[in-house]
Order: C-alpha cells, then sequence, then structure tokens
C-alpha cells in the first residue's frame, strides 16, 4: 500500500538523520533537533514546484473568471453542463416575486437511471430549482420526473423543460409561453 | 460598494465577537498587542459561536437578520469586556517581541518564519484576489449550501416551502447549517445573493486557522517549527483548493484541527479554558458537518479515555461534553421535529448482521481512503511528517501523551469514514468517487496538528534547559501575549 510506504520513507529518514548526527558527533537531544528540522526542510523543498503552481493557478483561475458578468457567473456550473439556463432566466422573468412552479423535465432517449432516478434530470431539475430560487418549488416530487395526478396542483406556475404542455391535462394549466420548442411555460389553473 | 466591502464588516464582527468570547474564557489578556496577536483564533472563534446562537435562535423561531446579528456580536464582545475587567489588576507587562528588535540583529530562525510567512500572505493576498470574481462552480457549493444560504439570505426563518418541503429532500435538508449561516450573514451584509461574492472569504477562514494554530501552539513550538509546517498546509492544493469549490469539508475541519490542538493542550497543561475553546471549536465542526460530528465524538472519546488513564477531572470533561452536545442540539431537535431524516442508516450501523451482509465493502473504503492520504500532490506532505513526529515523540518518551491523543484520534476518525462507507446506501464506488478525496480533510488536519506540536515539542527538548519552552504553564494563554 503506497500510504504504508511513504510512511516507512518518512519513518527511515527520520532514522537516518538521527544515525548521520550521531556519526558526526551530535549528542543525542541536538540529533532529535535533527531529526525535527530536516524532515520539514525536505518537506518544504518538495512542496516548493506545488507552491508556485498555486499562485500559477489562482492567476490563470483569476483570468478565466474576471470577465465573468454577475449573470455568466451565477449561471456558470449550469451553462458548464450544457443546461438551458438562458430559458430558466426567461422563466424567472415570467414570475411575480412570491409564485410558484413546479417542473416537468424531459427525459432523454438515452437517460441512464440510478435508483430509480434519471441522472440528466435529476440533475437538470436540481440546477432548475437553484436558479429559479428563491422562487420556491411545490410538489415537486424527487423520485419521480412526471407529473402525477395532483402533482404541482399547488403552483402558480408549469416549466417545461425539454418536454411539452401537451403532455399534461390542458385543464391543469392556462395561458402557456412558448421560449423555444420544448422550453414553454404555463399558468397554473388554480394559481392565485 | 456596499456589496464589496461590507461582507468584510461581517468578518471583522465575527472577529470581535470571538475576541468577547476569547476575553471572557480569559484565554486572551485585555492588552492591544495580545488581541491583535489572538485576531486569528477570535476570527474563527466569531464564526463558531456566532452562527451557533443564530441557529438555536432560528430553531425557536429567532428571525436570522443584521439585527440580531448584531445583538449576538455585541453580547459577546460586551461579556468579554466585563469579564476580562477583573483581570486588569494582575496582568502581566507584555513579553519583548523578538521582531520589534533591530532587524539586524534577527536569528537565522526569525528570517526563515518571516520568509514563510511572507509566502502565506502572498498566497493569501494572491487567493483573494483570484476569486473577486470567482463563481460557486461545485456542485455541492450550488445544491446544498449555497441554496440554504440563498434561502437564509431572503427568508428570515425556516421556511416551510423550503427546509420541510419533500420537494427539496434531496438537498439533504438534515444537514447542519453553520456554513450556510455564515455564508448567509455575508449575503445579508452584501444585501444581494451574489455567487461571485463568497469565495474571497473564504480565504479568511484559512488565514484565520494558520494564524490561530500558530498563536496556540506558539509556546509549544517555536517561529521555525510552526511557520513552515503551517504554510505546507495553507499552500496544499487539498485545503485551498477545497475551500474555493466551496464545499464544508475544509471549513469543517479547521474547526475540527483547532478542537484537536486545543483538546491536546488540555491534556498536557490540564487548563480548563484550552477544554472550553475545545468545546467551541468542536462544537462549531459538529454543526458545520455530520463528518464533524463524528470527528468530535472521536477527539473527545480518546481525550476522554486519556484524561480516564491520567486522572484528569472528569467532571470538567463531563461539563465539556455536556456543552458540545447542547451546542448541537438545537437544530437535531428541529429537524428531528420536522420529521427531516438523514439518509444514513446510523441505528443500523451497530446491527452485526446488517454490517456483515455489507462487509465487502470495508476493503475498498480503507483502501480508497488511503489512496487519497497518500496524494502528497495534494497534501504536500503532512501526513509522512505526522507519522515521523509521532514516532519520535514515542520513541524519546517527548510529549508521549499527545503523540497518543493525535494517533488514536486519527485512526478513530479512519475507522469512524470507514464504517460510513460500510453502512452507506449509497453505491459504493459512486460514493467514494465523490467524496473520499473530501472526508480526508479531518484526518489530515490531525495531521498537521501533530506535527506542528510534536515537532514543537520535539525540537524544544532537543534544545535542552536553554530553549526549552515553558511548557510548565502555557506562556500563549493570558499570562502573556
Amino acid at each position: 500500500m503506497r500510504l504504508l510506504g511513504e510512511v516507512l520513507v518518512a519513518l527511515g529518514i527520520g532514522a537516518a538523520v538521527f544515525v548521520v548526527a550521531r556519526r558526526v558527533g551530535m549528542g543525542a537531544q541536538r540529533a532529535l533537533g535533527a531529526v525535527v528540522l530536516v524532515p520539514i526542510a525536505i518537506a518544504i523543498v518538495l512542496a516548493a514546484p506545488t507552491f508556485r503552481d498555486d499562485l500559477t493557478s489562482l492567476r490563470d483561475q483569476r483570468r478565466e473568471y474576471a470577465p465573468l458578468s454577475r449573470y455568466q457567473a451565477e449561471v456558470r456550473p449550469g451553462s458548464e453542463m450544457g443546461f438551458a439556463v438562458d430559458f430558466l432566466a426567461w422563466v424567472k422573468a415570467q414570475f411575480a416575486p412570491e409564485d410558484t412552479f413546479h417542473i416537468e423535465v424531459g427525459r432523454v432517449p438515452d437517460e441512464t437511471d440510478v435508483a430509480g432516478v434519471g441522472v440528466r434530470q435529476g440533475a437538470i431539475m436540481q440546477w432548475s430549482l437553484f436558479q429559479l430560487a428563491p422562487h420556491l418549488a411545490v410538489e415537486q416530487s424527487a423520485k419521480a420526473r412526471d407529473l402525477k395526478p395532483g402533482e404541482g396542483h399547488n403552483a402558480d406556475w408549469f416549466v417545461f423543460y425539454e418536454s411539452e404542455p401537451t403532455e399534461l391535462p390542458a385543464l391543469r394549466f392556462s395561458d402557456a409561453m412558448t421560449y423555444a420548442p420544448g422550453f414553454s411555460i404555463a399558468r397554473a389553473r388554480l394559481a392565485r | 460598494m456596499r456589496a464589496e466591502l461590507a461582507p468584510f464588516a461581517v468578518d471583522l464582527l465575527l472577529a470581535l465577537a470571538g475576541l468577547g468570547v476569547l476575553l471572557a474564557l480569559r484565554l486572551v489578556p485585555r492588552r492591544a498587542s495580545a488581541m491583535a496577536a489572538a485576531l486569528g483564533l477570535a476570527y474563527l472563534t466569531g464564526a463558531a459561536v456566532v452562527p451557533m446562537v443564530l441557529i438555536a435562535g432560528l430553531a425557536i423561531g429567532i428571525p436570522l437578520t443584521l439585527t440580531t446579528y448584531a445583538v449576538v456580536v455585541l453580547i459577546c464582545a460586551g461579556v468579554g469586556a466585563m469579564r476580562s475587567r477583573s483581570q486588569e489588576e494582575g496582568r502581566t507587562p507584555a513579553a519583548q517581541v523578538r521582531w520589534t528588535r533591530r532587524w539586524r540583529s534577527w536569528p537565522a530562525e526569525l528570517w526563515i518564519a518571516g520568509a514563510c510567512i511572507a509566502l502565506l500572505g502572498l498566497l493569501v493576498a494572491v487567493g483573494m484576489f483570484s476569486a473577486l470574481k470567482m463563481p460557486l462552480t461545485g456542485w455541492d457549493a450550488w445544491s446544498i449550501w449555497a441554496r440554504k444560504a440563498q434561502m437564509l439570505t431572503v427568508h428570515d426563518s425556516l421556511i416551510e416551502g423550503f427546509w420541510t418541503s419533500p420537494s427539496y429532500s434531496w438537498t439533504h435538508l438534515d444537514y447542519p447549517i453553520q456554513y450556510p449561516v455564515w455564508e448567509a450573514l455575508h449575503f445579508r451584509a452584501a444585501g444581494v445573493f451574489d455567487a461571485q461574492a463568497l469565495l474571497r472569504h473564504v480565504w479568511l477562514l484559512l488565514l484565520a486557522f494558520v494564524w490561530a494554530a500558530a498563536y496556540l501552539l506558539r509556546g509549544q513550538a517555536r517561529p521555525l517549527v510552526w511557520a513552515p509546517l503551517l504554510l505546507l498546509a495553507a499552500a496544499a492544493p487539498g485545503v485551498w483548493e477545497q475551500l474555493l469549490t466551496g464545499y464544508a469539508d475544509v471549513p469543517m475541519a479547521i474547526f475540527a484541527g483547532l478542537g484537536a490542538i486545543s483538546l491536546a493542550l488540555w491534556l498536557s497543561q490540564e487548563d480548563g479554558r484550552l477544554l472550553a475553546l475545545a468545546v467551541v471549536m468542536l462544537a462549531a465542526a459538529a454543526n458545520t458537518k455530520n463528518e464533524g460530528l463524528m470527528a468530535a465524538v472521536a477527539l473527545l472519546g480518546v481525550a476522554g479515555s486519556i484524561a480516564v488513564v491520567r486522572g484528569l477531572s472528569l467532571r470538567r470533561f463531563a461539563v465539556a461534553f455536556a456543552f458540545v452536545a447542547t451546542a448541537i442540539l438545537p437544530w437535531r431537535i428541529w429537524t428531528a421535529a420536522h420529521g427531516l431524516e438523514g439518509d444514513m442508516p446510523v441505528s443500523k450501523g451497530i446491527d452485526p448482521g446488517y454490517l456483515l451482509d455489507r462487509v465487502d465493502r470495508v476493503w475498498p473504503s480503507v483502501q480508497t481512503i488511503g489512496q487519497e492520504l497518500a496524494n502528497q500532490g495534494r497534501w504536500l506532505y503532512l501526513l509522512p511528517l505526522a507519522a515521523l513526529a509521532v514516532a519520535a515523540s514515542l520513541v524519546s518518551g517527548v510529549g508521549r501523551r499527545i503523540a497518543g491523543f493525535y494517533l488514536a484520534s486519527f485512526v478513530l476518525v479512519w475507522f469512524g469514514l470507514v464504517w460510513s462507507y460500510w453502512i452507506s446506501p449509497n453505491p459504493l464506488d459512486w460514493h467514494l468517487t465523490l467524496s473520499a478525496d473530501r472526508v480526508i480533510s479531518v484526518p489530515m488536519f490531525i495531521c498537521l496538528a501533530a506535527a506542528v506540536h510534536l515537532f514543537g515539542l520535539l525540537l524544544s527538548a532537543a534544545g535542552g534547559q536553554r530553549r526549552r519552552m515553558r511548557d510548565s504553564a502555557h506562556p500563549s494563554i493570558a499570562s502573556s501575549d
């Protein structure tokens, strides 16, 4: 095991330093001091390139993020994952301050399921709920993305992400607004 | 302008509150130079105590606002000011600080320590500058921690629509909220939830930790020991890169690390004030992440066992244990009262049948954690150095009790991590891939504490009587600066 090897090397260095220190005439106590200082010095020397890399990495990060606007920074994780962040921003702009929503995320044909949940669907839902905050999602089942009877009943809006309002009974909502094919919102019939 | 500067005022007030707590505990004398020297510890003490009080308030319906925050800060500072008054009569004069001498007369040790501190300052300055516009990109950072912080920024209370809503169950609503409260205070001060405005402040946590560790251990370790080792810790990508993900693991490990140092100092000096500081730090760790609770239990368990063997005051220790438990109760009671449960089947974790059925998860967990601990590119040799320090202490007899404490704590925390993977309902490969590189933060901070503390004692012993540290009475606490 690598960890055990590294520990043994450290102990070996300590023992070697002690022996050498004694051989060159140091007393036991001073040799103990060498056992402390020499390994620390070795570690500092070995770590020096990392320190340089740290500074380079931080400088590069600065260059990467400095041009970002506040909006670009806020949606960065979602856009990096390829989610429709501009659609969600448009959705948010339609909401009144206290409005709630229920989101329907469609399944892609090659969706991967883990414990009964589509990985991509789940990721989209989690991101959407973050980007649409502080608006609250209601009756959003974490396990099944499909709208169950009654689910989202108390929401002010339905959000359709890669899904179509036509998949739901038309009686549930009104005033559907389409952002792009597969991306739309609809006002719930029972909304406040 | 407010969005840029006001969050730093939050940090300043946290330091003020923490200073009050330290004064009240009489860990710091009321002298300007001593209080300045303790600012790092003060900041972390404030970052520990103030959110804990606010969480307790939230649990009983007291709103989280900047006003309540200011009231808590004022109470902490006021209590500290009053308690420290009685210290003034018997206070000792400030000691001659070595770097107030002419620089030409500085010994080589001071130059080396100064170089390390300068490099550390450079790292933090560059880090803070680079984080000025850095967004929160880590998954858990936005999905768990900042999401909760946003809710605590927009709403004054734990609103049902979020905190108890099944719609958000996947965001681990049961997780402790010390870190989101700390984040929310900054967002509230800025007047807006801004994903770019947070990460510059996490550098203050790291700077404060290094400062606090040096302050606490300066009576045990010379600058020649603590300065390079703490520089290694700060420069370790496993520390600063993680901090910049916006995850809570390193903030939790920072509290746990200071708790470990305080407990080790208490074990060697039997100073109740250090035990009180350990209580504050371990309670904060437990209130930051569930792994922090596990670390707190492990550290207290080891310290308690040593206290029993060495005949230390068990009454004090029992009181300390009770304080830690009390500090974490408000959030636990609130979550239990609202039916929020974690996904870890803790009660099954002591069921032999359940454990036997899943015993095949043990070795992969041990291996993966071992691989992560052995990643010196991320952790800069802290573990091998700690191993050497512990071995040298055990063999030489210098600081043997402390070495035993750190070693047993490290082993117990490692076992706790393996146990959590053992009983976890999540697929093991997936779970290990997502978390093993993060959860080892606490063991690595224990290694750091062990290396600084024990190497310090060993070097003192090596220096003989002339240089021997004055460890009969802790010189870094109250009586001097």
